[in-house]
């Protein structure tokens, strides 16, 4: 079984690492790492932090836009390309076929956010900042952030249209970034209206079905107050959250896969 | 007892387009058994059926009823197709690969190792005529060689089954014959051979045994020699020197009469025929050219069998597109 999943995950990465796009993305985020300097000098406020902040968006932002263009027709240009018919009728599970794609995203991601980690890595310092283990926790976290997006693109990807998927990984991923504000609000609504209310209801359901993906965040601490940062212990638990997601995900793409015909 | 290379029983595939159209049998009911090296043609209209059948078979389609087996495991199952090889009907691969990267993936997905993987890929390419494109990636080829390289990746296993379907498309005549050639060479290393084509002509040369779909159902399957009767269906004579009184006694007694040029072409309804319009022909003046019999062909026969089982034009069981 591995065998498969690494032969699979590995063509993946070997097809994205050929195509163009990939490329220009890498080339955007590079320019954006050299821009924060600009910005820096532009900003009211401490030039590193301009810097410290712009790079590490850029290198998540490269990383979600990887996700949603290239995760959520992972498994849709499969099947429209009918690629699929010579894999799946190998020895090859369709749990196997989905893990694989997925695992060779997830490289292509991680190679990709650590080029431009580099570049962030080098530059930052050439301005005078340093390079710590916040900094360097808040890159590696915005890569298991990507991990567990790929994953909701995938599950979308083996349902429907590329279109379609980018819609709902984009609202997912957006519904995400906001989730650990629901139960302040579901609070203060519950102090202003009576409770039970179908909006309560709806967003209670919003907050355990969407991933909670600001706890994946560490930018504002790495680079504004450290101190902030969680604890080793906190950050394996969000590890495992990450992973317990994405696994999730990946069981329900297998299982609407399972379903199709080809 | 050794179990057939390939088996199905009552197989049964529905096909539900939409909450508001109608389901579309695309098997009902299909009960089918290949021996083991077998050359087989699966010979269907459009939308009879073939490729659904094929699909079926290979893992890509989850029939609704019934089962089938390659080499004794349920189809279903992955460890099935650890012996068998399909190539689909224009195959399409992973474009910004090389041909030899490509086989070496399939190789890796069947567990074969390393130096084993190019060693075949290899021999592969050059056994399919590809070995001067082996490095060039698969976006550049002709629709002829992804179907070269679509045989090729069904070999790469060195499977005990091949279903091939369709494998004659795309083909120059060249391709044709050398893939003909292929099919012959695999079942003399003692492989089965399960193949749909629509060049029933192939299938007459190539098959010991094959099967005639109508609707998603078998209407027809046996040996060649069984399946075609043998008898004369008409006999075609060519005279040269007939005259337009001798042409015109003899196009009474003939089925078809045509003329081309200083030649007559006759068709007589039997043998009798025939000698009777020879025998008035030399004694008219005329010299016989040419004297063929002609007996029934296996389009004739699918013709036939077709008619019989009230089809006419395209059937209007599963889309093969689709299916």
């Amino acid at each position: 079984m591995i065998s498969r999943v690494l032969a699979l995950a590995l063509n993946t990465f070997r097809e994205a690492v050929r195509d163009r796009v990939l490329y220009l993305l890498l080339v955007v985020g590079l320019a954006a790492v050299a821009f924060s300097r600009v910005l820096g000098e532009i900003s009211v406020g401490d030039q590193l932090h301009v810097i410290a902040d712009t790079g590490l968006a850029a290198v998540s932002l490269l990383g979600v836009m990887l996700s949603v263009f290239v995760g959520t027709g992972l498994i849709y240009k499969e099947i429209d390309k009918r690629t699929v018919y010579t894999i799946l009728s190998k020895p090859v599970r369709r749990g196997e076929f989905i893990l694989g794609k997925y695992l060779g995203l997830v490289l292509t991601a991680g190679v990709c956010m650590a080029v431009l980690s580099a570049g962030f890595l080098v530059y930052y310092p050439l301005h005078g900042g340093a390079v710590t283990w916040p900094l360097l926790a808040a890159l590696l976290f915005s890569l298991l952030e990507v991990a567990v997006i790929i994953a909701v693109a995938v599950m979308f990807s083996a349902a429907s249209t590329p279109i379609l998927s980018a819609v709902l990984t984009t609202v997912v991923f957006a519904a995400g970034r906001l989730s650990h504000w629901i139960p302040d609000f579901m609070d203060q609504l519950g102090r202003t209206r009576t409770g039970g209310s179908v909006l309560q209801f709806l967003l209670q359901l919003l907050y355990y079905l969407t991933p909670n993906l600001g706890i994946f965040d560490l930018r504002d601490a790495a680079v504004n107050d450290p101190g902030r940062m969680p604890a080793a212990g906190d950050l394996l638990r969000i590890a495992f959250y990450g992973a317990g997601y994405a696994a999730a995900m990946l069981l329900g793409a297998t299982l609407i896969f399972r379903r199709r015909r080809f | 007892m050794t179990a057939p290379a390939i088996a199905a029983r009552s197989l049964r595939v529905v096909y539900r387009p939409g909450l508001f159209q109608r389901p579309r049998v695309g098997l009902a009911g299909l009960d089918l058994e290949v021996a083991g090296n077998e050359v087989f043609g699966y010979v269907g209209a459009n939308g009879a059926g073939k490729t659904t059948t094929i699909k079926t078979l290979v893992g890509l389609i989850q029939p609704d009823g019934g089962e089938a087996w390659i080499l004794g495991q349920p189809a279903a199952d992955a460890a099935a197709r650890s012996g068998l090889g399909y190539a689909p009907e224009n195959p399409y691969f992973y474009e910004y690969l090389t041909a030899r990267e490509t086989l070496e993936f399939y190789a890796r997905l069947f567990g074969i190792a390393r130096a084993e993987r190019r060693a075949r890929a290899g021999d592969l390419l050059e056994r399919v005529g590809l070995a001067p494109a082996a490095d060039r990636r698969v976006r550049q080829f002709s629709k002829g060689m992804l179907q070269r390289l679509g045989l090729a990746q069904a070999m790469v296993n060195d499977p005990k089954v091949l279903i091939l379907d369709e494998p004659m498309t795309g083909l120059d005549p060249v391709g044709r014959h050398d893939v003909r050639n292929l099919i012959l060479d695999l079942k003399a290393r003692g492989k089965t051979v399960f193949f749909s084509s629509h060049i029933l002509s192939d299938v007459e040369a190539l098959c010991d045994r094959a099967a005639i779909l109508h609707d998603g159902r078998l209407v027809a399957c046996g040996r060649l020699s069984e399946l075609l009767s043998g008898k004369t269906l008409a006999v075609e004579l060519t005279l040269a020197g007939a005259g337009p009184e001798l042409e015109r006694q003899l196009a009474a007694l003939a089925l078809r009469a045509r003329r081309d040029g200083a030649e007559l072409h006759l068709a007589a309804a039997d043998e009798a025929a025939a000698d009777e319009l020879v025998r008035r022909a030399v004694s008219g003046g005329a010299a016989v050219r040419s004297l063929v019999r002609t007996r029934e062909s296996l389009e004739d026969y699918f013709l036939r069998v077709r008619r019989e089982a009230g089809g006419s034009g395209a059937a209007g069981g599963a889309g093969e597109g689709g299916a």
